[in-house]
């Protein structure tokens, strides 16, 4: 999917397309999870759960799910065929999948032997700081 | 494709870095894996969460819950008096406010991005009660 230029809004002049997708795959899902807004519409789609779509002209606080809403269903299914052209979500958790379980064995052999120095350690010259002598 | 987070992968710290900018990072970045800077020249403090692989989660069982991914996050969020986060984030604006004052100081151009724990924080000075202070030294888990 491609984004669209945003070089506008510094201007001050509209921006066409509004729409904005996102997708989450990090703590907490257990799934691809993705989001589309278009318009004043929100979507959040994921596999395994059902669709939360809000009207964020009406509900801004995103209270009611009008997913089920007849008077939704059009757009609804037009942002869901957005949604599946824009990713594969089986072919996408495969590879996630894959992923986590690489890094899960890496982490189990950081448990034997010697672990990786990976946490940054900031330093700080003694001799740079506060009043020196020549300075 | 789906790939981690690799070194050869331009940031925009390098085009900042390319425009004449200085980079540099104070605070957190979830940066998992052996480059902690990807591209920042300086870091003045250290990630407050893991740089290895220990939150991986695991989709293959998702019953096999991984600490800190759960709605503990979201109940525990609210006003305290003095947590790890909030150490956290008193360093992280301590230095990066001394930072861009020292660089201010030399007329440099500069880039700086500081990042914050921000799901625990303390109310605003003045704005608690005795009980509230109570309940907030409690939660703290702060012997008196």
């Amino acid at each position: 999917m491609k984004g669209c230029s945003l070089v506008p809004a510094l201007t001050g002049d509209p921006i066409k397309d509004r729409t904005v997708p996102a997708e989450f795959l990090a703590e907490g899902v257990f799934d691809p999870t993705f989001l589309l807004i278009k318009d004043r519409l929100k979507l959040l789609y994921s596999e395994i759960d059902p669709p939360l779509l809000f009207d964020l002209a009406i509900d801004p606080n995103e209270l009611t799910n009008q997913a089920q809403n007849p008077v939704y269903q059009n757009e609804l299914a037009e942002m869901l065929s957005l949604v599946r052209d824009s990713w594969d979500a089986e072919a996408l958790k495969h590879q996630i999948i894959a992923d986590q379980n690489r890094r899960r064995l890496i982490q189990k052999a950081h448990q034997i032997g010697a672990p990786p120095v990976w946490d940054f350690q900031p330093y700080t010259d003694a001799s740079q700081q506060y009043v020196r002598a020549g300075k | 494709m789906l790939q981690s987070f690799l070194s050869a992968t331009p940031t925009f710290a390098h085009y900042l870095r390319l425009a004449g900018y200085q980079t540099c990072l104070s605070g957190k970045m979830h940066f998992a894996g052996p480059d902690q800077l990807h591209e920042y020249e300086e870091r003045l403090t250290t990630d407050i969460y893991p740089s290895d692989f220990c939150w991986m989660p695991n989709w293959s069982e998702p019953d096999a819950k991984v600490t800190f991914q759960d709605i503990q996050n979201v109940i525990e969020t609210g006003p305290c008096l003095a947590s790890m986060q909030i150490d956290y984030e008193d360093d992280v604006n301590t230095q990066a406010v001394r930072w861009l004052y020292d660089r201010r100081a030399k007329g440099e151009r500069n880039g700086l991005t500081a990042q914050y724990a921000p799901h625990i924080c303390r109310h605003r000075r003045g704005a608690r009660s005795g009980l509230e202070n109570e309940r907030l030294l409690s939660r703290s888990g702060i012997d008196r």
